[in-house]
């Protein structure tokens, strides 16, 4: 399930159930209560296309004023949508990933960049095994 | 209480409202931190990031936030972690992103060594780009368009610079970053190339660009500049300070320190690009002597012995006032002193003058009588403390470029603006009102401007009753004037006039800027009173943001006066007629002077026809382009048995010369300049003296030599020491003190310089009221039936009037010729189309000129430019005079239009 909005956590079903529905409890779970939609993701949709998607949003919806939105979705977009492509020579490196989203993080001008590493890395962390194919050593 | 903030565990003092980045930089240095979109003058944009810090908020409860110092504000006892291992980590991944879209090539680049970008690149040492290959701007195409500007959007970062620069400093709006996102890039005009954009080439853009995505033509990968150079602008009057660069003794490029009060790193198209003339081939290498009606090479002690021997006869046969010098004020200040005193001292006459004479003496006039003093009254920095301005008769945008974007910034941001002016101008087209006046009726639109200030009771009494005189008898006679009259003399509407003398009188606050639409004319010192007496009227003296500010219009046109370049005020404007003065002077010279008052220039071509005028020195200056009626300044120099011509170039007048001096440009040459505002700015010597040419005050010297007259070496700071004496507001000016911003006169002997003239009282004691009531000029009276049209003769941007200089630079391949502009209606009735050749016919001659059609302009008007001696525009102009200081009134001629065809142009 998406709560929040566009760019709001990405919370596994499995932990729906410890969850109550407030900006508190939400935040210290590491997702976002934002304005409070819910987009349900059907378990046989794969979560890459779900980066894919998130990445694409934040590249389409980037005004361009700071360098780490503008590039920074664009290079992630693209990262993600080769490795898709091409899963055998086209791994995403690690590193260069988390670098990335650090970079979105800390660096951009306004929420857009800095609110897309949020739902990434839920996924990242919350559905590792699947994800391992497109990743070079994903741990 | 001082405020302060620390940097990691120390603290530094904070100073006023600044940001964080601005805080680090000052105590830590320029490059103390990382930034591509930072840039000096423009407002904080945050788009780079590099400059993120970690900060400690101690009003917010201890927060911890990571932040860009360049558009944080610096709080009290705020902590700034400016270089954590996380923060280096960040800026190094940003640099790398902005890398995946750069040509990662610096060695190849053409802007290596050049770039701000490659420094932080070596900074950080990358090896390698980890992004794969992805979508990009590589391809994006480079812009040659322009003689000037280039762009090469590959190198492109979307700092928005570039945007930032046209907008907050000309205010041009070229650029726009056009798309979003990642597709977002940099446009000129509509997607234009700079040639058919609305570029004004002023490079504001060029000296912000961090990575020459945006660079001109003067950044040759091949050369790098060796040494540098602060020296003064030789165009017109702001004076705007400029850093010379150079290799050895060639100059690579010019551009502007940032530091500079007067242009804070901005400078225009002439100032910046137009510098080619300096070394180009048709520069005076030798002197030239008139041999059989040829002018031929000599050497200079040819030139000497023939020019002393041809005075000394003449002073003998007609004695020293058939001999008369127009000095330039396209020189210093010395070397104006120099030339007036050569004259005065050496032959004996006060026949010297200068190019005031066709442009600003009515200012000197006009100012002189109604406060005392013949100059700016304030600073041009106080456009920022104004409410309202009032510019008559000025076009700045165009004539002083780098005072107009400050003029145009401040009308953008919200300062009232009022224009009077027959065109309708850059500045027209923003202001809140446009009296579009017919041109030569400026005394009647300003009586209508003072009558409606009395009437609707926004006069400030208290200023007239303190500091004032005569204002019972002004006010007795304005209130008669015929309203209806005026209105239809001048075209404007009462209404409109009233608006814009309420506008002006009720602002807190207004400060007025004319030009030589107020002077050349007719009734030119008188319209220059009355504009001072509109802030007579409303109290707009001595305080900041107020004042009567002319636009001077060359260089040193302010210095050149004060240093006596006039026939009735010598230096420090002393009556040279007056007993007093005449001892003061010979105490000072040691030798006994003229008595006689001199002949002013339009006096002195008389002279000069009629025969009782010899010989006629003249320094830099184009007597026969710039003069009215042509063909008369031609005929009367031509009687002349002496025509001494010092210049660059062999110039329309030296073609006549009986012998040419080949003289040094301002870059070679030392001194002082004074600007529009009174300040007196040191010009420092760029390059040594072109092979063959002297600067102006060493030929001076060896001329006073040569004549028996003892004058030291040509030295800007023995110089200074002399005119101090003699010049009361020079008293503490001397070169080591003047310093880098220069002084603004008067300078008191302790130093104290004085950026706001009449604080106390006006140096004439009380401010004069003076009724003047509106004339036609006789050139209108007489010749309106046969000649319908009113031609005014004005000025583009890229040429610098007669066009010596800016002719031989890249400018020309911007305007290569004059136009005339005619309103739509009158092309229509005329049939004449954009582009076709027209014939305009005077009552003095005629000449051929292309026709540009201008909504500028309303019906029965006509404008030109006078850059280019083969079109000759002022084969048509009159001798029309200010009765008071001798101007040609070359805003008002009245002309016929006949098309050409085709064949004929």
């Amino acid at each position: 399930i998406q709560i929040g909005g566009p760019l709001g956590g990405v919370v596994p079903i499995n932990k729906i159930s410890e969850l109550t529905l407030d900006f508190e409890c939400l935040a210290k779970e590491g997702f976002l209560l934002g304005h409070g939609s819910f987009v349900a993701i059907p378990t046989d949709f794969p979560m890459i296309d779900f980066l894919d998607h998130l990445f694409k949003f934040a590249k389409d919806e980037s005004c361009g004023k700071c360098v780490p939105c503008r590039i920074g979705s664009q290079r992630g977009f693209e990262l993600i949508h080769t490795a898709i492509l091409d899963t055998k020579d086209k791994k995403i490196e690690p590193n260069l990933f988390s670098d990335l989203l650090h970079t979105l993080e800390k660096g951009s001008l306004c929420g857009l960049g800095a609110g897309l590493p949020l739902p990434v890395n839920n996924i990242l962390e919350y559905f590792k095994d699947e994800l391992k194919p497109y990743f070079r050593g994903l741990r | 209480m001082i405020k302060k903030a620390y940097i990691d565990d120390k603290a530094f003092e904070i100073q006023g409202e600044e940001t964080i980045l601005q805080f680090l930089k000052r105590h830590k240095g320029k490059y103390f931190i990382p930034t591509l979109c930072d840039a000096p003058h423009l407002k904080p944009f945050g788009s780079c990031r590099l400059c993120t810090v970690e900060v400690i908020f101690p009003n917010r409860r201890g927060k911890h936030r990571t932040v860009a110092a360049c558009h944080t504000p610096i709080e009290d006892n705020m902590v700034i972690f400016p270089h954590t291992q996380m923060l280096e980590k960040l800026r190094k991944n940003i640099v790398e992103l902005i890398l995946t879209d750069h040509p990662y090539h610096c060695e190849t680049c053409a802007s290596e060594g050049n770039c701000v970008l490659q420094k932080i690149v070596e900074k950080y040492q990358y090896q390698t780009v980890r992004y794969p290959n992805g979508a990009n701007h590589l391809d994006a195409s480079s812009d040659h368009s322009h003689p000037y500007l280039r762009s090469n959007l590959a190198l492109c970062i979307n700092c928005s610079c570039c945007v930032r620069a046209c907008d907050e400093v000309q205010g041009q709006f070229v650029y726009s970053l056009y798309g979003r996102g990642f597709e977002s890039k940099i446009i000129k005009g509509h997607d234009q190339s700079f040639k058919d954009s609305d570029c004004v080439a002023c490079g504001a853009c060029v000296s912000v660009c961090p990575t020459q995505a945006i660079s001109d033509i003067f950044e040759p990968k091949a050369k790098k500049a060796n040494r540098k150079v602060r020296t003064i602008c030789a165009y017109c009057g702001v004076g705007c300070n400029l850093t010379v660069h150079l290799l050895d003794n060639e100059i690579l490029k010019i551009d502007a320190p940032w530091d500079a009060q007067v242009n804070l790193g901005h400078t225009c198209s002439k100032g910046r690009y137009a510098f080619g003339y300096y070394n180009h081939p048709d520069r005076l290498r030798n002197p030239l002597i008139r041999k059989n009606g040829e002018l031929v090479q000599s050497t200079w002690d040819e030139a000497y012995d023939f020019i002393a021997s041809k005075l000394k006869e003449i002073k003998n046969a007609h004695g020293s006032d058939a001999i008369a010098g127009i000095s330039s004020a396209r020189g210093t200040n010395e070397e104006n002193y120099l030339m007036q005193k050569f004259m005065r001292a050496v032959i004996g006459t006060n026949n010297i003058d200068g190019c005031a004479r066709v442009c600003h003496a009515p200012t000197a006039f006009g100012m002189q009588q109604i406060l005392g003093t013949g100059a700016a009254t304030n600073s041009i920095d106080d456009i920022q403390k104004t409410e309202c301005i009032l510019i008559v008769g000025a076009n700045p945008t165009f004539a002083h470029p780098v005072t107009g974007a400050k003029l145009k910034q401040a009308a953008i941001k919200g300062t009232n603006l009022i224009v009077i002016d027959p065109y309708k101008t850059e500045l027209a087209e923003i202001a809140n009102i446009h009296l579009q006046l017919r041109p030569g009726t400026n005394v009647a639109v300003l009586n209508m401007m003072l009558y409606y200030i009395i009437t609707e009771g926004r006069v400030d009494e208290v200023f007239i009753r303190t500091r004032t005189e005569g204002y019972e008898e002004f006010k007795a006679a304005i209130l008669k004037i015929d309203i209806d009259y005026l209105e239809k003399v001048s075209g404007v509407s009462q209404e409109l006039v009233k608006k814009a003398a309420i506008l002006y009188s009720t602002a807190n606050g207004a400060m007025s800027f004319h030009g030589l639409g107020v002077t050349e004319h007719f009734q030119g010192s008188f319209a220059v009173m009355l504009v001072a007496q509109l802030a007579l009227l409303t109290g707009n003296y001595g305080k900041p943001g107020v004042g009567v500010n002319p636009l001077r219009g060359q260089n040193n046109v302010q210095g050149c006066a004060d240093m006596g370049v006039q026939p009735h005020q010598g230096a420090g404007y002393f009556d040279v007629t007056d007993p007093d003065n005449i001892k003061k002077y010979e105490a000072h010279y040691g030798v006994p002077m003229p008595s006689t008052m001199g002949l002013k220039i339009p006096k002195m071509l008389d002279a000069a026809g009629s025969g009782a005028l010899k010989a006629l020195w003249v320094i830099g200056e184009d007597l026969v382009q710039t003069d009215p009626n042509h063909d008369k300044v031609k005929r009367d120099l031509e009687h002349l048995e002496l025509l001494v011509v010092q210049d660059l170039f062999l110039n329309e007048t030296a073609k006549l010369a009986t012998v040419v001096l080949p003289a040094s440009s301002a870059f070679e040459k030392s001194g002082t300049f004074t600007n529009g505002e009174r300040r007196v700015q040191r010009v420092h010597q760029v390059i040594p003296p072109l092979a063959g040419t002297k600067p102006d005050g060493v030929i001076i010297v060896e001329m006073m030599r040569k004549l028996g007259y003892l004058q030291p070496d040509y030295d800007p700071i023995t110089l200074l020491h002399e005119i101090a004496k003699i010049v009361p507001f020079f008293a503490g000016i001397t070169w080591e003190t003047l310093g880098e911003e220069g002084e603004q006169w008067p300078v008191a002997l302790d130093g104290t310089d004085t950026p706001i003239l009449h604080t106390k009282t006006f140096t004439r004691g009380k401010g004069l009221f003076r009724y003047i009531e509106y004339q036609e000029s006789d050139e209108i009276q007489k010749h309106q039936k046969q000649y319908p049209f009113i031609l005014t003769t004005v000025r583009d941007l890229v040429h610098y009037n007669c066009g010596t200089m800016t002719r031989r630079t890249h400018n020309q391949a911007l305007v290569s010729e004059d136009f005339l502009l005619i309103n739509p209606d009158d092309a229509k009735a005329h049939n004449i189309k954009e582009g076709e050749g027209v014939k305009l016919i005077s009552a003095r001659g005629s000449i051929q000129i292309r026709a540009k059609i201008s909504d500028g302009l309303k019906p029965g008007i006509l404008r030109t430019t006078f850059h280019f001696p083969d079109i000759m525009v002022n084969e048509l102009t009159s001798d029309i005079l200010d009765e008071h200081s001798g101007c040609p009134e070359y805003k008002v001629t009245a002309v016929r239009v006949e098309l050409l065809s085709s064949q004929k142009y």
